[in-house]
């Protein structure tokens, strides 16, 4: 087999996830270092192909197999690589390498620790099949296997009872979103098949074309109990992308949807810095670019999707201002940072949503494993009973600091090149979106933003430490802890011009750019753009360091001064309880409307009537059985005279 | 002459047939049997199979029915215990539409059946040439039959107690 | 002139007076015997047909009266293991009477 193809980025981390699972399970070490080594692999074979991406080439490989055929139905097993799924097969083998070292470390001593990469592994391959997919059939198969992976680790440490549950949030939660993934689909399937007459319409080619084609869907016409409905074509697709982008929600955790992500944080740190912050969460934001040609068209479906994220990138930001636990700070901050991508594709930016993915990716998995040494060193995840940290842990707190402020759009760090970009498409958005929740609440949330990440800089870093025996034992990690995140803090601080300069960057937008998606401006290092992000981001760290550091505001007084406000946000909006109430009271009682049903239609009536009808058939027939033998030849003779005259 | 032949042959066949199942001792029942076959063999002549006329004596005759008559002593029925045809009306008319029946059946073959011109004699020979070559192998199977009933005879005509 | 429906009618009233011994006597071994009678008259009319269905032209086959060989054999088998069983019967039930032996059913 060709070393450099494509096949094998998912073979590799399939074959680690079986080999840990099947043979290596009581080698910890043994098993940790195949893990490594099939990521470091698919890492390799990823950028043997970089090149040719940045040479220009907009779809570089594909191949695929049949592997079900059915009456003039093809689904497709392949990879597609391209541009776009070139970004995130570096991000995700790239970041995700990293997390890996970086969990020799901070897994040390569990007893799960193979298990653990056993299931790392196992997400990588379904992560990357997602990421390569050249069909929509594939990408759900893969979205699924996430979806267990990711309920997996969550529920990592499954003795603890508030680990499974929140392991089956997330997987219910999802499964709420897949729904209509799955209906999506299907409406994208058949129509494109009927349009195309084409076996294999599942692939993204194909539906680009068939979509393309402005009479597609004139040959759809679909019938539905009996009656036949005729849709335009903007209907039908801003339907379809809407129930499409409900998978989207699932994943990538939107309003309101996202209930499971801040749970998720009970998994391990560096799942959720991998999984829960870099890249699973962001494959929802990737499929909207693999699919940005269906929401093209109608601009409904692009403005539900803008709509979605900024609302989510504002609500995700209150609720970060007011957790104590540091990485549901960051969880809510990873929402509001998703917020913001969505958005961005929302606005036909797929350049840019798909760049401040990276540079997200780079430091927030760096902010997460920032967080895991802190948890590690002091083994609470509670900010109120630390302080002063950055004495005891001094390497990973000025990391921290660089991630934050990356985070925070500081120019010339990472964050201010993707946030600003994201932020300039609100200054102009498109027609169909010109409404003051795109205008107006995406530059607040970069505000609020700066509020919370500075406040838990300072909380957890700074000021007298508040739990002293916590603070006294506190000490250092370890170097396979320390050295992933001093590559990702590299990468968080020159990668906005990704590395090797603008022209790179101009590179990446134009591949990662679909064609018919007007051109952006590129965030310029001018005065007026930094002037602009200095401002946001002083409105918001300089109140948290007046509330936080200098003590100049007593936080429990402004807290004491909003009240209802306060309780609202810190109740994370109450969303919780509203699903709680919905589920007791509504799905309880059409549970119940179910179980009636069953219990006296379907079982009353057509199982126990079938056994009764059988039953009283069986007592009439057995009548004929008298055991009398002359009377069965009198039957018998009956009905052969009966044969004979109806021969006659 | 054939025809006369016939119609003897054929009244004495219905009528030992008729008293055979009639007869109230199983004994006697058992003789009109033995006179009904023989004049059965007397029609076979008639139909020129002279080898199943003989075979019809030797074996149905002879050996079945001693067999039927050893099974009839073994029981030794009372005298109390005898009884003729139990006439049951639903049973007559069942048994008198069939013949019925099979008599309107019959009577549509017509002409469309007439007797082969080149006469076939049932002798051993020609009977041999085609039961040894185009019937070979169910006459193995029946003979594979036969060695089956006599096992099962014999095991289960063994007492309880001889197990 | 006897034609073949005369061989079959004769046939066909054996058969049926077996039939009547089978329905309406109730000694096992007279039902035995009943049925050995349907079977002569099925070879009867085995033997009738061979002789007036035969081909028009060429050699008759025998195949009716090699079938009627094979009958009498069945009819051997069947009634050696018939009568065993009628034997167990009465050793068992002191009985060979068929209505009495009505365990088959509902």
């Amino acid at each position: 087999m060709d070393l450099t193809s494509p096949w094998l980025i998912l073979l590799l981390p399939l074959a680690s996830a079986v080999l840990i699972t099947l043979f290596t399970q009581r080698w910890p070490r043994l098993s940790a270092g195949l893990s490594i080594a099939a990521v470091a692999g698919a890492f390799a074979v990823a950028a043997s192909h970089l090149g040719a991406v940045l040479h220009g080439e907009n779809v570089v490989l594909t191949g695929h197999f049949t592997w079900l055929a059915a009456g003039g139905h093809d689904f497709h097993y392949g990879y597609l690589v391209d541009g776009l799924s070139m970004v995130m097969l570096m991000v995700v083998t790239g970041v995700g390498g990293l997390i890996h070292v970086y969990a020799t470390g901070y897994m040390k001593d569990d007893p799960g620790y193979a298990r653990f990469f056993a299931y790392m592994s196992l997400f990588m391959f379904s992560m990357l099949g997602i990421v390569l997919a050249d069909n929509l059939f594939q990408i759900f198969i893969h979205w699924e296997l996430v979806g267990v992976s990711s309920y997996l680790l969550i529920g990592f440490y499954y003795r603890k009872d508030s680990a499974s549950a929140a392991a089956n949030k997330a997987f219910l939660t999802n499964r709420v979103g897949d729904f209509g993934f799955m209906l999506g689909i299907l409406m994208l399937y058949f129509a494109t098949r009927s349009a195309t007459g084409s076996a294999g319409a599942g692939d993204f080619q194909a539906m680009a074309q068939a979509v393309a084609n402005p009479a597609w869907l004139h040959a759809a016409v679909f019938s539905v109990g009996g009656g036949h409905w005729t849709l335009t074509n903007e209907h039908f697709l801003w339907i379809a992308g809407a129930l499409t982008f409900m998978g989207i929600m699932g994943k990538s955790a939107q309003f309101p949807l996202h209930v499971w992500l801040p749970d998720a944080m009970e998994g391990p740190t560096p799942v959720s810095a991998l999984i829960h912050a870099a890249t699973m969460v962001a494959a929802g934001v990737f499929l909207l670019g693999r699919l940005l040609f269906i929401y093209m068209p109608s601009p409904t479906a692009l403005s539900i999707v803008a709509h979605v994220g900024a609302f989510t990138a504002f609500f995700a930001a209150t609720i970060a201002t007011t957790q104590f636990d540091i990485k549901r700070v960051l969880a809510f901050s990873t929402l509001s940072q998703l917020g913001y991508m969505v958005m961005a594709m929302g606005l036909r930016g797929t350049d840019a949503a798909m760049f401040h993915l990276t540079t997200h990716a780079f430091f927030k998995a760096l902010l997460f494993l920032g967080a895991g040494a802190v948890i590690h060193a002091v083994h609470t995840n509670d900010v109120r009973e630390m302080g002063g940290l950055i004495r005891k842990l001094p390497f990973t707190g000025w990391m921290f600091v660089i991630a934050t402020l990356a985070l925070c759009g500081v120019p010339p760090l990472s964050g201010f090149w993707s946030k600003d970009g994201i932020l300039h498409l609100t200054e102009h958005p498109p027609g169909y979106a010109h409404t003051w929740i795109i205008m107006l609440l995406p530059t607040i949330t970069a505000v609020l933003t700066s509020y919370y990440m500075t406040r838990l800089v300072l909380l957890t870093f700074f000021g007298p430490p508040r739990d002293h025996h916590r603070y006294d034992h506190a000490h250092e990690a370890p170097l396979n802890m320390t050295l992933p995140m001093a590559v990702l803090c590299v990468l968080s601080v020159i990668g906005g011009p990704l590395l090797l300069g603008p022209e790179v960057l101009e590179h990446f937008r134009a591949i990662t750019r679909p064609a018919g998606v007007p051109e952006q401006h590129y965030v310029a290092l001018d005065a007026e753009t930094a002037l602009h992000a200095l401002v946001i981001f002083g409105l918001g760290a300089g109140s948290a360091l007046l509330a936080f550091g200098l003590r100049v505001i007593d936080p429990d007084k402004v807290k004491a001064a909003l009240g209802p406000v306060y309780r609202f946000i810190d109740n994370r909006w109450y969303i919780d309880e509203l699903y709680a109430w919905i589920v007791k009271n509504v799905q309880q009682n059409v549970a119940r409307l179910c179980d009636a049903f069953d219990r006296y239609v379907i079982i009353g009536t057509v199982v126990n009537g079938s056994a009764w009808t059988t039953r009283a058939a069986g007592s009439v027939v057995a009548r004929f059985q008298t055991g009398s033998v002359r009377a069965y030849a009198l039957l018998f003779l009956a009905g052969v005279a009966a044969l004979l005259a109806l021969n006659l | 002459m054939e025809a006369l032949v016939f119609w003897i042959a054929a009244a004495a066949m219905v009528g030992f047939t008729l008293l055979t199942i009639a007869a109230r001792n199983p004994v006697y029942s058992a003789c009109f049997m033995i006179l009904s076959f023989a004049a059965t063999a007397a029609l076979f002549v008639l139909l020129d199979a002279y080898l199943i006329a003989a075979v019809e004596v030797l074996v149905y005759a002879g050996a079945i029915m001693v067999l039927f008559l050893f099974v009839i002593m073994l029981v030794n029925l009372r005298e109390s215990e005898h009884e003729g045809l139990r006439l049951n009306p639903l049973m007559v008319l069942a048994a008198g539409t069939f013949l019925a029946l099979m008599s309107r059946a019959v009577k549509d073959l017509g002409s469309a059946v007439q007797e082969a011109p080149n006469a076939l004699v049932g002798t051993p020979g020609t009977l041999a040439d085609t039961l040894f070559s185009r019937y070979a192998v169910p006459f193995e199977a029946v003979s594979g039959l036969l060695l089956a009933a006599i096992l099962g005879t014999v095991v289960l005509a063994r007492r309880k107690e001889d197990a | 002139m006897i034609t073949v429906q005369h061989w079959l009618v004769l046939s066909g009233m054996v058969f049926t007076l077996g039939l009547c011994g089978v329905m309406m006597r109730r000694n096992v071994i007279l039902v035995m015997m009943s049925i050995e009678i349907m079977l002569n008259a099925a070879n009867l009319a085995l033997v009738a047909f061979n002789k007036h269905l035969a081909p028009v032209a060429g050699a008759v086959p025998p195949d009716g009266q090699v079938l009627v060989f094979f009958t009498i054999a069945v009819a051997a088998a069947e009634v050696a293991v018939a009568l065993v069983i009628a034997m167990l019967l009465f050793r068992r039930l002191d009985t060979v009477n068929v209505d009495d032996v009505a365990n088959l059913r509902w």
